[in-house]
């Protein structure tokens, strides 16, 4: 029920709402499906933009430090090294964090494709709501 | 003009009826005309989609094998060709294999780089869509909810019944928007053209505006607020005239009001006497201002009742009657005459109609004005074959009017002494009519006085020819309307050598009321030689002191009298007296009427002078 609510949510956010509100949203969705225990999960992002967009939803809040955050979202390639859970903005940068992001959100074709890596799932003891187990891949 | 205001309306109702079929047409044109070049793209993509099946087949014969997916080198191959595909229209193609979980992966991507999946990597997609071409095995063509794709071509490659590939095809959004780009100049135009239109449709409104606001402006008389002849030119075409009666009404001595209080007051009252008739007349009548002062009224006549009519002009002359028109500190009365046509049916024309209301009007003035004359005899009058006005005036102008003359005998001798002139009207069919039917209604008018000047040629023209002597007729009015009697003397004068053979017969059915005039122009009249003849003495308002008053040298004794001589000793006692104070007075005497032998007998008996009647000789023609 939750999955088709979540396509549905996708349809509709992407009919009538901005590539933005679609995005948020979906991060939203995502960030409370992996940390369903948190009342505040504090985020990270190497965006601004990203940071700007996501602060104003409830339940999140940005943190400078990417050592303080629980969850970072990471758009482009670097050598970031923190305890939080990771995830990528492009199909790339997840083939580059393999081994540590939990999974990636992107957009391609037109579509947004979401991708969680189940072997860092499991590392970091996250398990994610039936609505979300059609975007894991077993194998990357 | 309603008829005009229709049509107006018609001509723009249709006009505003193309107009928004062609707005419509245009939305269907251009719907067509997208779906049309849509159409276009998706048959050549779906060619293109078919092409690549066939490269993918060429190319793994077998079908899609383990074998297939490790091959990087064929795989890349055919990834450049895919590629040659992308177009600005054909945004993305790619092929998709379906894995055992039922997720879509890449295959072969022929996108952009930036855009491009790689070989292996889940695309997630609207899995039902997909799902269902994969089942079916059919082409599939659906508009997408994406930011950028418009448009997913899916076609499936299958092996021996089984799909294993979707060849897909995203249409870029630039294709709608192209077409919409190619067809707005063809808007654009149809645009224009009903600017354009909807411009000339104002003008053409803006034309009829100004021409029904021209033609009510000719249509009404810019004094009296009335309306005019060019309005009762098209009234009388427009309308049935037979549901109306006619009134024509004039405003009694309205020249003496110019003449004594000037042109402004005259005008005010033309004023008010239109005002007046709005006032008292309804919607549905109409007043026309005929001629300066003569109005014409068409009054709703269509329950056909004579009697409501007859009130309401009543009402009409009554009000106008009673109201005080106030100029500058004056005070004016007036009172119009009105000649009331109430059974236009009758006549054959709508002009004739309306001659007849004015004759009606003429009768009205000529008898004292400040009155209301109607036609409820005029059938009677049409059954009696009278003629109006027209009739007598055309039988003038075509020469049908001329003199018939009856001989009067001397009783003595028996022999022709003279004749009597007696008008008559030929008509169009060669019936011969008698005064009674024409002279009437003409009385008091120019035409009367154009017959008699012509009555009074023609008989001078035959004493001349033939040198005999004639009497003629006419009014004691005839001798006291001035314009009339310098006629008559013009026509004595130029015949004075002739003068002694004409008589003149004076009727005297008329009161007489100015002697001092008429002893003045009988006087100047004798003083040419003619006689005077007091005619059908004996009948209506005889007069005695007309013999002391007016020198009379014969007396026509009324036919009513001598023709029942023979058998009234009262008539016969009547004649008598009547030559007694013939012969006193030195007056010859003429009996009319003489119709049989035995009356002549008598006429010898009584020795009356002369005789005249159908037993001596009827009206006829004189030969020369």
């Amino acid at each position: 029920m939750k999955n088709v609510l979540l396509i549905a949510l996708l349809s509709f956010t992407l009919l009538f709402g901005s590539k933005i509100e679609t995005e948020k949203k979906i991060y939203d969705t995502i960030i409370h499906a992996v940390l369903p225990n948190y009342e505040t999960v504090r985020l990270w992002s190497d965006s601004k933009v990203l940071l700007e967009e996501l602060g104003s939803l409830r339940g999140i809040q940005v943190v400078n430090d990417v050592h303080d955050a629980d969850i970072a979202i990471v758009t482009k390639r670097s050598d970031l090294k923190c305890d939080c859970l990771l995830f990528v903005t492009s199909y790339p940068l997840l083939k580059r964090y393999k081994n540590r992001a939990i999974g990636g959100f992107f957009w391609q074709k037109g579509r947004p494709n979401i991708l969680f890596l189940q072997p860092n799932l499991q590392k970091n003891g996250i398990e994610l709501p039936p609505s979300m187990r059609q975007f894991v891949e077993d194998d990357f | 003009m309603r008829r005009f205001s229709k049509l107006y309306f018609f001509v723009v109702l249709v006009i505003i009826a193309i107009i928004v079929y062609m707005f419509v047409s245009i939305d269907k044109i251009e719907n067509e005309l997208r779906s049309n070049i849509q159409n276009i793209f998706i048959t050549q993509a779906k060619s293109l989609a078919s092409n690549i099946e066939t490269k993918l087949k060429r190319t793994y014969p077998e079908g899609i094998s383990k074998k297939a997916f490790e091959n990087l080198k064929k795989r890349i191959q055919l990834q450049e060709s895919v590629e040659l595909l992308i177009t600005p229209v054909y945004q993305y193609v790619y092929v998709l294999y379906k894995d055992k979980n039922g997720n879509y992966r890449y295959f072969v991507d022929g996108s952009p780089f930036e855009e491009r999946g790689e070989f292996d990597q889940k695309l997630d997609v609207d899995k039902s869509k997909w799902d269902t071409v994969y089942d079916t095995r059919k082409d599939l063509v659906f508009k997408q909810n994406l930011e950028t794709v418009w448009t997913t071509l899916l076609h499936p490659v299958a092996y021996c019944d089984e799909t294993e590939l979707i060849v897909a095809i995203d249409f870029s959004m630039k294709l709608p928007l192209e077409v919409t780009e190619t067809i707005e100049p063809l808007k654009t135009l149809f645009v224009y053209v009903f600017v354009a239109i909807a411009v000339l449709v104002l003008i053409v409104l803006f034309q009829i505006f100004s021409s029904i606001k021209m033609k009510k402006q000719s249509y009404i008389d810019p004094l009296t607020g009335a309306y005019n002849r060019n309005f009762l030119r098209d009234f009388i075409t427009a309308h049935d005239i037979n549901s109306f009666a006619i009134l024509m009404v004039d405003i009694d001595h309205f020249k003496q009001i110019n003449d004594n209080y000037g042109h402004k007051v005259g005008d005010m009252v033309l004023r008010d006497v239109a005002h007046l008739f709005g006032e008292c007349l309804r919607q549905e009548d109409v007043v026309v201002r005929f001629g300066g002062e003569e109005f014409l009224i068409f009054l709703k006549n269509e329950a056909k009742n004579p009697e409501e009519l007859l009130k309401v002009v009543k009402r009409l002359h009554a009000t106008i009657e009673r109201h005080s028109f106030f100029y500058d500190g004056l005070v004016l009365k007036v009172t119009v005459s009105i000649g009331v046509n109430l059974e236009p049916h009758h006549f054959k024309s709508t002009s004739d109609a309306i001659k007849h209301a004015d004759e009606l009007l003429y009768t009205a003035k000529r008898t004292g004005r400040n009155k209301i004359v109607t036609d409820s005899g005029y059938q009677q009058r049409c059954e009696n074959n009278k003629k109006s006005i027209y009739e007598t005036k055309e039988a003038l102008e075509e020469g049908r009017i001329l003199c018939y003359y009856q001989p009067i005998i001397d009783a003595k001798t028996d022999t022709i002494v003279k004749y009597e002139a007696l008008v008559r009207m030929i008509d169009k069919d060669d019936t011969v009519i008698g005064p009674p039917f024409f002279l009437q209604n003409i009385l008091h008018t120019n035409l009367y006085n154009e017959l008699t000047k012509l009555v009074v040629h023609e008989v001078f023209a035959t004493i001349k020819r033939t040198s005999n002597a004639i009497s003629l007729n006419l009014n004691f009015s005839d001798i006291v309307d001035e314009k009339l009697f310098k006629i008559i003397i013009e026509e004595i004068e130029a015949n004075k050598e002739v003068a002694d053979k004409l008589t003149v017969e004076l009727l005297e059915y008329e009161v007489l009321e100015n002697y001092e005039n008429v002893k003045k122009n009988i006087s100047k009249i004798r003083s040419y030689g003619v006689r005077i003849a007091l005619d059908d003495f004996g009948s209506g308002y005889a007069n005695y002191t007309v013999f002391k008053e007016i020198d009379i040298d014969i007396i026509k004794i009324d036919g009513s009298i001598i023709k029942d001589i023979e058998t009234s000793e009262v008539l016969y006692d009547i004649a008598k007296s009547i030559v007694v104070l013939a012969k006193s007075l030195n007056i010859e005497t003429v009996a009319e009427f003489v119709h049989s032998k035995g009356v002549y007998e008598k006429i010898k008996e009584l020795d009356i002078t002369y005789a005249q009647g159908f037993y001596l000789g009827k009206p006829e023609k004189m030969d020369y």
